[in-house]
């Protein structure tokens, strides 16, 4: 059975949002906004009263005589930025229980809505899974009618083998591209020090790389009790321990975790949000949508 | 090991469920996706291989535990117990195996008769034991010829069992089995005996050559033996034991035998024998915890040693055997023979076990009981039940009614004679028969003229030839002719004594022929009864005559007075010595009056009846007419059944009595009347009822003079608690009671014989000391399987339980 993972009621939301292209601009949702940074701008976005440091070239003096202040006029390029959506498709993204989605649903959903924003707005969006290889799911496009094959796409994503997140450098981004956002859906379930080495490779200056952690609740609360039998997924490994003797290992484990990732990923500047999957989709990207929206 | 039960072990295969269901639970087992273990993988592998570990372990302990339920059950017995042994060769243990040959095992079952069934099941199992130690046979119809005859081989045993045929017990069973405890015991302190008089003998060997010397020189008939025996010191070294000194120097000559006669007399005019008695009694007394025989029974056996002379006649028997051998070795296998110590151990009982032949038997703690049931049908037998020498016999003057319940044990009818017998003389002679299973009271009127203890016998005939406890009833019946009573009363006490002597006299059911009322103390210094309601207005005198009456068990009933004051009675009864049992309050507020009260929750010892509690609900025509005739029996008047009714409505109004018994003899009661008044129903009502709780008083005092054993009385009225008592228990019981087991009680006995028959279920005792290490272990395991499969840090609970409290 086809899902059709564009939630028409997410959609009505997201485009109800607007969406303030000055805050944007700065790095993350260009597109059909203006860029803030200045070079060989073609066209005039504003005057703003002058600030100690601007350059003095810069200062518009016809405004300045008039208003007998000094004024500097800011000139904008319109800019086509590309955005990759990459998702994590190992077993271990197959977690999930009764009544929450699995992770990959999970970001199958949060994928279309994103690759939805942006190309409404304009951009060059682009598709791709991962696991021991990966794969382009949606090639760069910034067609609207194109949507349908990109949830077609989806419904055929299935997870299999392992993350192998050294399968990402060099495909995840083009040596020579352009500016680009690179979105990474993941459970990041992988050894840390691949993991990290990983994305330190992946970082550029050229890309803003936004990591959606994906945490089901029996991560985070670690619900089990008595004698359990885990599965490890991606190692087909069965382990049975008593969840009660290993809860609190597990916790302070998980915290570490957690908190190398966030470390890591600001030395790297990268963006990181953690979603539970607990939690509906819509609700964790809207949140992010409009925390970004706030942000300074 | 062996086992009693060994098909039970076939339960062994339950101990496949605990594996089948493991492996079950890891079939079935629900794996749950947890990619996140990646975090910790290794210690992941070790938390693994505990739990792997853990759930073997508990495998292993559920395993365990099946199969130790098993084997308890089939009551694991090993070799050493099967032949109740322990493997010294200077002891030895006897098997004493009780064969029923009376005739009611002539009954033929399956074509066979008991008897012969109980043949062959006997040859079975001599086949099966490891013998090595005497047997001894007894059969219980068959006159019993003492000493008794040790056999040691399977070959004697089966030919033993060639002689023995059917016949008429002529000794009760358990003066029977308690002869062959004795006899066994009595060969075993002779072995004793001769193996420390041998010890003395090589001790003093030298002593002994020279008292032999001159032995010989008194007897100076045979010149030769005193030469020989002169020479005997040097003969003698340190090795050799003082007989095979003896043998040494005498065999040559062929005057061994004449110097152990010459022994014999040395031995007959020295103090040794009296020496090895004193030890023997130091050794026999009071080390062996569960004696075979009870200690009294033990220093008589010693006693009776000593003045018989057993142990020389044993050793004149000795040297008989010892004389007759030519070679040193066999000399001493005699010897060694002799001396081994051969103590009972084990009992097999062959037997129907019909009627209660096996009732008050008692069998030595220490042994271990096997008893073997031949038959389930009964051939046609009666048994008497049970005697009811009523207690009120007691003091009836015209005698008293004996109640004989007869019942038909067998499967088919018979007919017999019950023969009443008094002071030797036949008094009654009745003929009664019975369907199976069919149980019958049969009631005698029984006069003595005596004024004294009188004993009387009651005997059945039926077809039975056998000598059978069932068949014999003894009784006893006390004839008292004159009655004291002491009448301590108020002035205003409403009650005739004409009227109490009614009370008493209707308790006692037959007439007495003279009750005197005394109302002053000093004119006789023994009552019989002492009845008083001016408990808080008695004189010192008074007080103390009560009192050593209570101390003599003479029954005292006191009657508490509404008015009187709660804390003078209280200090009056302790001056009578009964404060320790009894507490009286005026607290109970009974009908908007406050009424005296004993209460019945400050001391165990203390019986408590509520008697009466009359209120409207009690309307039942048996009431009524019981209460018609009380009317009339201490009015002597006629009342119509108008003045009944308007009395027994006025008697209606709500009542409250109560009473309690502490320990046997006192009687102390409180009664309660609501609206009591001056009208004449009500003074009609008041003597009633202390008249009526006056005999209900009685009636009590003569129950607890029926009970021999107080602490059982309570027992005898669940039988499952008093089988649940272990013989041993009993046993203890009764002697702290001061009563030897022989003096059972007629309830007691029945316990007893129930006892032996729920022993028959099981082919032996059960091994107690094995049984109670495996359920030690079982325990154990139970123990570690709640540690293994609900681990608890101990830590975190007990911090858990701090922070609680």
């Amino acid at each position: 059975m086809k899902t059709n993972y564009l939630d028409e009621h997410l959609i009505a939301k997201l485009s109800q949002i607007p969406i303030k292209p000055l805050s944007l601009a700065e790095g993350l949702f260009k597109g059909r906004h203006r860029s803030k940074k200045s070079g060989e701008e073609v066209e005039f976005k504003e005057f703003r009263p002058y600030i100690q440091g601007d350059d003095l070239k810069k200062i518009d003096w016809k405004r300045s005589a008039r208003q007998e202040t000094y004024f500097v006029k800011e000139m904008e390029d319109e800019l086509n930025y590309k955005v990759h959506l990459i998702i994590d498709q190992s077993a271990s993204m197959d977690q999930g229980g009764k009544d929450e989605m699995s992770k990959i649903e999970y970001s199958k959903y949060l994928v279309a809505a994103l690759a939805y924003l942006f190309v409404k707005q304009g951009d060059q969006v682009q598709v791709s899974s991962f696991s021991n290889r990966f794969h382009s799911i949606f090639k760069s496009s910034n067609n609207i009618q194109k949507m349908p094959l990109l949830v077609e796409s989806l419904n055929h994503l299935s997870t299999q083998g392992v993350s192998d997140f050294y399968s990402l450098i060099g495909k995840a981004r083009p040596l020579r591209s352009d500016k680009m956002i690179l979105f990474l859906l993941s459970d990041l379930i992988c050894d840390p020090n691949t993991l990290h080495s990983c994305l330190a490779k992946l970082s550029s200056p050229k890309v803003k790389i936004i990591l959606f952690h994906l945490i089901s609740p029996d991560e985070l609360n670690f619900p089990f009790k008595g004698d359990v039998h885990f599965l490890d997924p991606e190692s087909n490994n069965t382990f049975s321990c008593n969840a009660g003797q290993i809860k609190n290992k597990f916790k302070a484990h998980w915290e570490r975790f957690c908190n190398d990732l966030q470390f890591w990923t600001q030395k790297w500047d990268m963006e990181y949000r953690s979603f539970n999957t607990q939690t509906h989709y819509s609700e964790n990207l809207l949140d992010f949508i409009k925390s970004y929206h706030l942000k300074p | 090991m062996n086992f009693l039960f060994p098909l039970l072990l076939i339960g062994a295969v339950l101990a496949l469920i605990p594996l089948i269901l493991q492996i079950f639970q890891r079939l079935r087992k629900k794996k749950i996706l947890f990619p996140a273990i990646f975090l910790f993988k290794e210690e992941m592998l070790e938390a693994n291989q505990s739990i792997k570990l853990k759930n073997n372990i508990l495998l292993l302990l559920r395993v365990l535990l099946v199969l130790l339920i098993v084997i308890i059950m089939a009551k694991p017995m090993t070799n050493k117990e099967f032949r109740f042994l322990e493997d010294e060769k200077t002891r030895e243990n006897i098997l004493l195996i009780l064969l029923d040959n009376t005739k009611s095992m002539g009954f033929i079952s399956q074509d066979k008769t008991l008897f012969q069934r109980a043949l062959n099941q006997l040859k079975m199992y001599i086949r099966e034991l490891p013998l090595q130690n005497p047997v001894v046979i007894e059969e219980l119809a068959t006159d019993p010829s003492y000493p008794i005859k040790l056999l040691d081989s399977k070959e004697k045993i089966i030919n033993r069992l060639r002689f023995i045929h059917l016949g008429s017990a002529k000794i009760p069973f358990a003066k029977r089995v308690k002869q062959l405890c004795k006899e066994i015991e009595k060969e075993r302190l002779l072995s004793k005996a001769l193996k420390l008089l041998f010890q003395q003998m090589n001790q003093h060997k030298e002593e002994w050559i020279i008292k032999l010397t001159a032995r010989a020189e008194q007897n100076g008939k045979n010149s030769k033996i005193h030469s020989i025996i002169s020479q005997l010191v040097q003969h003698s070294s340190a090795s050799k034991s003082f007989f095979e000194s003896l043998f040494d120097a005498t065999i040559k000559d062929d005057l061994f035998s004449d110097t152990l006669e010459l022994l014999y007399e040395t031995l007959k005019m020295s103090d040794l024998i009296t020496k090895v008695h004193e030890t023997l009694s130091k050794i026999d007394s009071g080390n062996n915890k569960k004696p075979v025989l009870s200690r009294n029974d033990q220093i008589e056996l010693l006693n009776e040693m000593k003045a018989k002379n057993w142990v020389l006649k044993r050793f004149k028997k000795l040297i008989y055997e010892m004389a007759k051998e030519k070679n040193i070795k066999k000399v001493m296998e005699v010897m060694a023979h002799t001396t081994k110590e051969r103590s009972l151990k084990e009992i097999i009982v062959f037997s129907d076990f019909q009627k209660s032949e096996w009732k008050g038997i008692h069998f030595p703690p220490s042994i271990r009981l096997t008893l073997i049931k031949l038959g389930e049908t009964h051939p046609a037998n009666l048994g008497i039940v049970k005697v009811h020498t009523d207690q009120d016999i007691q003091l009836a003057y015209q005698g008293g009614d004996l109640k004989v319940n007869i019942k038909n044990y067998g499967s088919q009818s018979a007919d017999g004679t019950i023969s009443i017998f008094l002071g030797g003389q036949l008094k009654h002679e009745k003929q009664i028969a019975l369907e199976p299973d069919e149980e019958k009271s049969v009631q005698f009127n029984v006069v003595s003229q005596t004024d004294q203890r009188a004993f009387g016998e009651v005997r059945l005939t039926n077809i039975r030839d056998e000598y059978n406890e069932d068949n014999h009833h003894d009784f006893s019946i006390y004839i008292k002719k004159k009655v004291n009573i002491l009448l301590l009363k108020h002035r205003d006490f409403p009650i005739a004594n004409n009227s109490l002597m009614w009370s008493i006299q209707s308790t006692y059911r037959k007439a007495l022929s003279n009750i005197r009322f005394h109302n002053k103390i000093g004119m006789i210094n023994k009552y019989d009864f002492i009845i008083t309601n001016r408990v808080t207005q008695l004189r010192k005198e008074e007080v103390r005559l009560i009192r050593s009456h209570i101390e003599q068990g003479i029954p005292v009933f006191i009657i508490l007075n509404q008015r009187d004051e709660a804390f003078r009675v209280r200090s009056i009864l302790e001056k009578l010595g009964l404060s320790g049992g009894i507490n009286v309050v005026k607290r109970m507020r009974f009908k908007s009056r406050q009424t005296m009260v004993v209460s019945d929750k400050l001391n165990s010892e203390h019986d408590f009846y509520k008697l009466f509690v009359m209120d409207q609900s009690h309307r039942n025509r048996e009431a009524t007419i019981s209460w018609k005739v009380t009317l009339k029996s201490i009015f002597n008047v006629r009342f119509n059944n108008n003045q009944y009714d308007s009395l027994l409505k006025a008697g209606r109004q709500d009542l409250l009595i109560q009473s309690s018994v502490r320990s046997r003899n006192i009687f102390l009661w409180t009664a309660g009347i609501n609206g009591l008044n001056s009208n004449f129903m009500n003074n009609l009502w008041y003597p009633l009822i202390i008249n009526w709780i006056f005999q209900e008083g009685l009636r009590k005092y003569l129950r607890h003079q029926g009970d021999i054993v107080p602490e059982l009385r309570k027992s005898y009225t669940k039988e499952s608690n008093l089988l649940a008592y272990s013989r041993d228990e009993l046993e203890s019981m009764y002697q702290n009671m001061g009563l030897s087991s022989l003096n059972l009680p007629v309830d007691t006995k029945k316990w007893l014989q129930s006892e032996v028959m729920t022993h028959l279920d099981y082919k032996s005792q059960s091994n107690g000391l094995l049984e109670k290490l495996f359920f030690i272990i079982i325990v154990l395991i139970f123990f570690l399987e709640l540690i293994f499969s609900y681990p608890i840090s101990v830590k975190g609970w007990l911090k858990k339980a701090l922070t609680k409290t």
